[in-house]
Order: C-alpha cells, then structure tokens, then sequence
C-alpha cells in the first residue's frame, strides 16, 4: 500500500469503518510507515479532544422557560380529539346515540313542551289549519289521507268529550308526523273507542282508515259549529273514487244531514236523510222522525215569515 | 443498591410518545436528555457566545413542541432532534441578524493568524500548571479549527465527533449519501490536522512526551 492510499483511509480506519481487508492492509502499512503512523496519532489527538469537549451547562432559566412552553402547548391544543384515543371506540358511539335519543325523545316522541295556554292555542290554529287544508283531489288514495294526527283525537272527542278543551287533546294536537294512529301511546280513551268502534269490525280496514280520520275529524268539526267544514269533508267521503264503506257512508249521510240542518239548508238536510235511509235502512226511523221534523220546522218557519212580512199572503 | 430498584429509563423514543400523549414530564425528560449537547452543538455551530446559543436553543425546542405531532416514532429522536437544531442553525447563519452578530465580533477568520496567537498561548505558558493549560489550550485550538472549517465539514466532524451520534444518522440528519458525509468527515480531519499542525500544538506534545518520559 503506498502512503497516498493509507491516508485516504485514515479517517475510516479510525472510524472501525473499514472492510477486514482494508484494515489489514492499514495496519500492516502503518506498523512499516512512521510518516503515516504519525499522521493518525494526530488525526487521534484531534478526536480525543474533541471527544473531551465538556457539556456546557443550559441556565436553569432558560430551562424552565422552555418547559413552560411546553406545558402551555399541552395545555392550550390537545392532541386533537378525533385522536384521542379515549373518544374513539366509547365516547364517540355513546355520545352520537345519546344525541340522536334526546332529539328523537324531545321532538319525536312527545312533542314540544309548551305550556298549557300556548299549547290550546296552537290547538286551534292547528284544527283551522287542517280544516282548511282537507281537499280530496290532492289525495293520494282518493280520500282525504291526512298525515295529521288530529283527526284521530277527534274520534275520542267524538265519541268521549263533551268539551273539547280538556283532557289529551293539547297534546296530540301538537305531535307532528305521526301517521299511523295504532302508535299512539293508549291513552283510557283511545282503548274504549276502539273497542267500542263500530269500524272495528268492518273488513275493508285500509279504505276504512283512509275514511275514518275524516270522518272523525267533520264530526269534531260538527261539534264546534263548523259546518262548512264538515260537509266538506263528509261530501268529499261520499263522492270519492273508492266507494266507501257502508258505515262510512251511514255515517257521512248522517253527519251531512245534521250539518245541513243545523246550518239552516233544509233542502239538503233532507236529501242526506233520504241517502241514510237508503245506505242504512236501520237507520230508517231516525231518518224519517228528523225529515218529519225539518218539515215541521219549515212550516213554522214559513209561519213566522208570513208574520214577520205580514201583509203578503202566501199563496 | 438503589440503582436496582430505579425505574428503567425509557427511551428517547418513549419519551417522545408521551410527549405526544399529552406528558409534559416525558418532555422534561427529553429536555433534561439533550439540552446540553444541543446548546454545545450551537456553539460549535454558530461560533457564538454561550448566552446567544441559548437564544437559538430556546427557539430550536420551541419547534421541537411545535412539531411535536409530526414526529414518526420509527425514527430515531435524535435524528429528528438534531435535524431541526441544524437547519436552524444554519438559517441563523444565512440569516442578516447572523450577519450583523458576526461582524461585531469579528471572529478570527484567518487559520494562520489564529494558529500564531494559540502558538503564542503556547509558548508564554508557565510549565507548573502544565495539564490546565494543556486542556484549555487545547479547547481554544479545537475551537479555532472548527470554525476554519466550511460549513459542510464542520457539521459533519461536530456531530460526529463531539455529539457522537453516528455517520448514518449524520447522513440522514445532513440529507446527504453515506459516502459523501465519510468523505467530508476526512476532510475536515485534514483541514484540522492542518491548523493543529501550524498551531505548533503536535510539536509541543511530541516535546512534553519526551521530557516526561
């Protein structure tokens, strides 16, 4: 090995960087080489020095000051909380349902909590509302379908309550969306209506739904003296494209009959006890004594316009 | 005996981990490991006094705590450490403020008037207080060649040889091939063998050894 090749390797040989045979070779021409022996003594002597250079010692203050800043970063952001690994597999899931729960049980399921006052307000406007929205050709079953749950509360004002302000009226009033009305949480009313429900034993049990919560709700608007609305309905029941069932029907005819009457159309009133007689001859007797009876109110109404506009005689 | 009972260290590694995971005393840890070693490596690195290496030692951890989250556990902390620390550094130099510092303090920039001083150290010494004199001669001499050196070199033959961290780590740390970082290794050995030489510091050995001996 010349001297020109042992001190490009050197440095490596100091290094242990060497292959064995490279090393060897070092080695054999340092022990022959004084020149080149003493080149890496002193290449040694750097080393040792520089391996000899003290730590300095880092001012406690500086010290403190960087973990400071340390602990102030820990403090302020966090590991990021989708990487925290006690949200991941327990909290995340457990917070999401407890979410999705309240929302479903706050809207949901009972409804808003208002209090009282507001909640029979809102009744109302809900009954004008709906009333108002009751139009037969935008159905999808040809009766009137409507989603909104009041109607089927008007069965058990119907049928329970003389006076519609009370009781679970407010509530339901107010429940959204709830269009099967089987759901309802039983309620003593409920159970007794549909026990007792003539409709009940009727088979035709899908057109009778579609019937049955217009129905109910012309016979609450009866109640309330709304008329109009309640032929509305009731007509709509009867000249829908499904015929309906014979105790819908029964049950229109009569409800029209009623309105027509209470409203002061006689005339009509009329026709629609003559349509009860003939859906429901049961009901033939009941019919003909309410005819007899309008008759009876007409004369004495022409009796007291005669009167009234006295000295015209009736011819 | 209560050694046995210590707690096994965990590693730079470990620490870094904790770290992550919100430990502030992991970091403490780490700060405790490597503080003094970097703020050598600064000073080496920058030339500077020790009070401005600890303005760049505050900044440098600042961004260790700052990056924190980019930290890959595969990869060896000191390599990650020291790679920051560097490129630092070498911003602080490139930087204006740098340029400013430097030349109030008017560094010694020439290799053989800086040897003529130390040798001058060397000479004027008195022989009682031999070995003192001998190591800070020594430091002052070591210190003088490492800042003769180019930056390239001088990073190398730093973090080798008196960080002592290991030439792949260098490479990795450097961004430069094994081979290239062993090659600037011994260049900067040269270039030091050099200033050591017209320091007359390896003729004064030769004689201390053939009088003590």
């Amino acid at each position: 090995m010349k001297c020109k090749d042992c001190t490009e390797l050197l440095i490596d040989y100091m290094h242990g960087e060497l292959s064995s045979e490279d090393k060897a070779a070092v080695k054999e021409h340092l022990d022959s080489c004084s020149k080149c022996l003493s080149e890496f003594e002193e290449y040694s002597q750097i080393q040792m020095a520089a391996q000899g250079e003290v730590l300095p010692e880092v001012s406690p203050e500086v010290l403190a000051k960087i973990s400071e800043a340390a602990n102030e970063d820990l403090k302020n952001k966090r590991r990021p909380f989708w990487k925290k690994w006690s949200y991941s597999p327990i909290l995340v899931p457990a917070l999401t349902t407890a979410i999705a729960l309240s929302v479903w049980f706050y809207y949901g399921y009972d409804g808003v909590n208002i209090s009282p006052e507001v909640a029979s307000k809102k009744r109302e406007m809900a009954y004008q509302t709906q009333a108002e929205s009751v139009e037969p050709e935008s159905r999808s079953m040809g009766a009137i379908v409507d989603d909104n749950p009041v109607m089927d509360h008007a069965v058990v004002l119907e049928q329970q309550i003389d006076s519609p302000e009370e009781g679970p009226v407010s509530q339901p009033a107010e429940k959204p969306q709830s269009f099967a009305y089987e759901e309802l949480p039983a309620s003593p009313a409920d159970s007794e209506i549909s026990s007792s429900s003539q409709f009940a034993e009727e088979s035709d049990s899908a057109n009778l739904r579609s019937q049955k919560e217009p129905l109910s709700m012309a016979a609450q608007k009866q109640k309330e003296d709304r008329c109009d609305v309640s032929i509305r309905a009731n007509e709509a029941i009867v000249n829908s494209t499904t015929p309906p069932s014979k105790s819908a029907q029964k049950k229109s005819y009569k409800l029209l009959a009623e309105c027509y009457e209470q409203k002061g159309d006689f005339d009509n009133a009329i026709s629609n006890y003559i349509k009860l007689e003939q859906v429901a001859p049961e009901e033939s007797a009941f019919a003909n004594s309410r005819i007899e009876e309008i008759r009876n109110r007409v004369e004495l109404d022409h009796e007291q316009q005669r009167k009234l506009s006295d000295p015209v005689p009736a011819n | 005996m209560l050694g046995l009972f210590a707690k096994k260290e965990i590693s730079d590694e470990e620490a870094m981990r904790g770290f992550q995971n919100g430990k502030a005393e992991s970091f403490d840890i780490l700060l405790k490991r490597h503080s003094g070693g970097l703020l050598r490596f600064i000073m080496k690195m920058t030339a500077g006094n020790k009070i401005h290496a600890e303005d760049l030692l505050q900044e440098i951890f600042l961004k260790i705590i700052e990056r924190k989250d980019r930290y890959d556990s595969k990869q060896k902390f000191t390599t990650w450490l020291y790679s920051i620390a560097r490129n630092h550094c070498i911003d602080y130099l490139r930087s204006e403020s740098y340029r400013r510092h430097s030349s109030l303090d008017a560094p010694l920039s020439d290799t053989d008037q800086a040897g003529a001083v130390v040798l001058e150290i060397v000479k004027s010494e008195d022989p009682g207080q031999e070995d003192k004199i001998y190591n800070r001669e020594l430091k002052e001499l070591l210190d003088l060649g490492v800042n003769s050196l180019k930056e390239e070199f001088k990073e190398v033959f730093i973090l080798k040889e008196i960080e002592g961290l290991s030439l792949n780590e260098i490479a990795d740390i450097t961004g430069s091939p094994l081979g290239t970082v062993k090659s600037r290794l011994r260049y900067a050995y040269q270039n030091l063998r050099k200033v050591f030489s017209e320091s007359g510091y390896f003729e004064e050995r030769q004689k201390a050894k053939g009088v003590s001996s």
